[in-house]
């Protein structure tokens, strides 16, 4: 029995591999990657396809196709895309050497211009790993760009540690739920043990408590156990890659690193290359764009290249002062400064370009610019997402994050998460999704108030919360901020799309 | 001590640290006795004397060797159930194997140079990695020995017990259940410790104690040479223990056990003066002592020699 099929992998939407990112990664890079808009993309190990439906459904002029060997995940990920409408997914079960064997051409003739396989390299075997690079060698038409993702050298030494030790012991154990908790009473044993100890203890202690704090964060609050402990340290196959390691697998394939994704603070900096980095700084995970060894060399991502592209300042004004990230960090811009420039359009779009008067002005704006994407405080992209981002009468979310939320809803669960046009995902109370799926394009502020109360009323009242029990007026006032809060944050799409 | 040349096995290093970890064990019986420590002598120069005998071998070398007190042997190339079979006919009526290993990560971590790039101090950005290269640092200037992994680990454990052979194992400090097997705490103390060359000890089936579990004479520290592997200590060290490591620190050179106890306390009471505070030696000094650097020793921090280190301890047979 696949693993995979055995005990189904939480894929959610990653913000890092959806088209819009990678070609602004592209951009930077001084590449020009196909317009995110009509693009055709691959992943390859797509589980239930959520990663590519939640990107589809704000992309429909785009074209999406994923495979994985989970005939079980396909089957829920098909599912879902039919009970949204979602009709520019195509996800199937398969093998990835028989896709080799098969070829991509007759999906997409012309080549895919982004080749997604996140999650996978690392946890495959050798020749799997030779398969899944011909795929994306083969499956790239000019000009495409991959996405790879592995655990990194020499950062990842300690998780290994902790994988030989939660393998070690749970070596005789067969069901996945006592595997998994087994492993976790290991590791926080090993954080405990080595609490405020000197030497390799103590390395491992703090690597122990923030492996735990990481599964926490992947893990959803409805999964039965965290199944990603059992996918990711129990797994059978795990293998950390240095770079060069990786850039040697990669050459073999025909294939090369554009940059490093997503962008981090160093990089706005000097730079001394990406090995010296990881020895620098010890990152477990290594995420990469890649490109066909044949094609337009990459340059270094260079923040003046900012400058042609548009941003997204995703930012809400704080009570004493600043502004909030979506992340909840607080940014206190000051003077003239690009970030300061950028908050008098937030929440909103702007184009770089706009934000200053001559060419010296503009380059110096695109690095400061560049300085706070890599800090993630701002977004840059290539370009605009085709979602609505000011108030409607008849406010219309997505089709795909309906039916998201209808299923929690519908499931009575606490909370669920829905993915915005950005591919940024966030979890959201019942009581909002209640809301949420009320936004159909059908109906006014008003009514849609209606029918979540009218929901509201049926559940109960842990649910429900600010839906229940207030006045008309608090309720209304509450759905109002939602749909403010879910306009703002890139939710709503033009027109209904089913 | 021998600088780690790129690929070669410091032979000497892992043997002083077999030593060191059998007497600590206290499993060496025989010629040389089970309190002697002292310098070693080549099994090719005879058997006679109150010295252990010892003898380097890898897997092929093992057949070739005969009336070893002390055979010490790495999983490179891999040992297999002849070679445990040949290591059980080598050593004497008392003798030991004693297989030197590393732990993978450990071994991964040197091997790619962490500890020689640029970091943030540990007590700037105390993240595990920033940690690890702290450690890094100080175990690059240790022996290394290959690398098993734990299920090696217990592989080589099976190995051993169907040649004969029983792996034996102290408590794991730290730990809140100590774990029953030997093998178990083996897997525990190589991996959890982050080991450079840490001795698996192999003793004929018959001398092995009840589950393998043996007690660490940590007393018999003081009579080794020690030396410390960080320069970090307290600058006016609240203890005894702390005072200990603090003269290490300052030292340039291995000491004598008890010259180190002499030292510490004569450091501790300094300390202790200036703060206004009179401490006089007591008995349990010494078994304080001796379990802080034990400790120190398997955390990495101090290499222990049961033999003089500045004499070989045997040469390395040839092939």
């Amino acid at each position: 029995m696949f693993a995979y099929d055995d005990v189904p992998y939480d894929t959610e939407a990653n913000a890092e591999t959806h088209p819009s990112t990678i070609a602004t990664l592209a951009r930077l890079s001084g590449l020009r990657p196909a317009a995110p808009r009509t693009a055709r993309v691959l992943e390859i190990g797509c589980g239930n396809g959520e990663n590519l439906i939640a990107a589809a459904t704000y992309l429909p002029r785009a074209r999406f196709v994923g495979f994985d060997l989970a005939a079980s995940a396909i089957a829920a990920g098909v599912a879902a895309a039919t009970a949204s409408g979602t009709s520019n997914v195509e996800l199937f079960a398969a093998d990835v050497s028989d896709v080799r064997a098969a070829g991509t051409k007759e999906r997409a003739p012309g080549g895919f211009d982004y080749v997604v396989a996140h999650g996978m390299y690392s946890w495959v075997p050798r020749d799997v790993r030779a398969d899944l690079l011909a795929v994306m060698r083969d499956a790239l038409g000019p000009g495409g760009v991959g996405f790879v993702s592995v655990n990194a050298l020499p950062g990842w030494e300690l998780r290994r540690a902790l994988r030989e030790l939660a393998r070690d012991a749970t070596r005789d154990l067969e069901d996945p739920a006592a595997r998994v908790a087994e492993a976790l009473r290991i590791i926080e044993e090993l954080a405990r043990a080595g609490e405020g100890a000197s030497g390799f203890r103590g390395a491992l202690a703090a690597a122990a408590r923030e492996y735990v704090a990481h599964v926490a964060r992947a893990t959803p609050p409805e999964a039965p156990f965290a199944r990603y402990v059992f996918h990711d340290l129990l797994a059978d196959v795990n293998e950390p890659f240095s770079v060069a390691g990786l850039g040697e697998d990669l050459a073999r394939a025909g294939l090369r690193i554009v940059c490093e994704a997503p962008l981090f603070p160093s990089r706005a900096g000097a730079f001394d290359g990406l090995a010296a980095d990881l020895a620098r700084t010890g990152a477990p995970f290594l995420q990469v764009l890649v490109q066909r060894d044949d094609g337009e060399l990459a340059a270094a991502p260079d923040a003046s290249a900012a400058a042609e592209l548009d941003l997204w300042a995703d930012l809400t004004p704080a009570p004493g002062g600043g502004f909030r990230t979506t992340t909840g960090a607080l940014v206190r811009p000051v003077g003239e400064t690009g970030l300061a420039r950028a908050t008098r359009h937030a929440p909103g779009f702007v184009a770089v370009r706009d934000l200053a008067d001559d060419d010296d002005a503009r380059r110096e704006l695109a690095r400061q610019l560049f300085a706070a994407a890599c800090e993630g405080v701002l977004t840059l992209v290539t370009e605009r997402p085709g979602c609505a981002t000011t108030p409607r009468e008849r406010p219309c979310v997505a089709a795909h994050v309906r039916v998201r939320a209808g299923a929690a809803v519908e499931r009575g669960a606490p909370s669920g998460v829905v993915t915005n046009a950005l591919h940024r995902s966030f979890r959201v109370p019942w009581s909002e999704l209640a809301v949420v799926l009320a936004m159909d394009g059908a109906r006014t502020v008003p009514e849609i108030a209606a029918e979540a109360t009218r929901r509201a009323a049926e559940a109960p009242s842990s649910l429900a919360g600010p839906l229940t029990g207030a006045s008309t007026r608090d309720v209304q006032r509450f759905v109002d901020a939602v749909v403010d809060r879910f306009t703002r944050h890139l939710f709503l799409v033009e027109e209904d799309a089913t | 001590m021998s600088a780690r040349s790129e690929g070669a096995l410091d032979w000497n290093a892992l043997a002083h640290r077999a030593l060191a970890t059998a007497s600590l064990y206290d499993v060496l019986r025989g010629a040389a006795g089970a309190s002697r420590a002292g310098a070693a002598r080549s099994s090719r120069a005879g058997a006679a004397g109150a010295s252990p005998t010892l003898a380097y071998a890898r897997a092929s070398e093992l057949a070739s060797v005969r009336d070893a007190d002390l055979v010490v042997t790495v999983d490179a190339p891999a040992l297999d159930a002849a070679s445990f079979v040949a290591a059980r006919e080598a050593i004497a009526p008392g003798g030991i194997v004693a297989l030197l290993i590393a732990s993978t990560s450990a071994a991964g971590l040197l091997a790619a140079g962490v500890g020689h790039a640029a970091h943030a101090s540990a007590a700037d950005r105390p993240d595990a990695f920033a940690l690890a290269a702290a450690w890094a640092r100080v175990a690059a200037r240790a022996p290394l020995a290959p690398a098993a992994s734990a299920s090696r680990i217990r592989e080589l454990a099976s190995l051993a017990s169907a040649s004969g052979l029983t792996l034996v194992e102290p408590d794991i400090p730290h730990v809140r259940a100590q774990p029953k097997a030997a093998v178990d705490r083996a897997v525990l103390a190589t991996v959890a410790f982050g080991a450079t060359a840490r001795a698996l000890l192999f003793v004929p089936e018959g001398r092995a104690p009840k589950g393998g579990v043996v007690r660490l004479r940590e007393e018999r520290v003081l009579d080794f040479w020690i030396e410390g592997r960080s320069t970090a200590a307290a600058a006016r060290p609240s203890s005894l223990p702390e005072a200990a490591l603090a003269e290490l620190a300052a030292c340039a050179r291995p000491i004598r056990g008890k010259d180190l106890l002499r030292e510490a306390r004569a450091r501790y009471a300094d300390a202790a003066r200036q703060a206004g505070v009179q401490v006089t030696a007591s008995s349990t000094d010494g078994p304080l002592v001796a379990r802080e650097l034990v400790t120190a020793w398997r955390d990495g921090a101090v290499e222990l020699w049961a033999a003089d280190p500045a004499t070989p301890l045997a040469a390395r047979p040839p092939g």
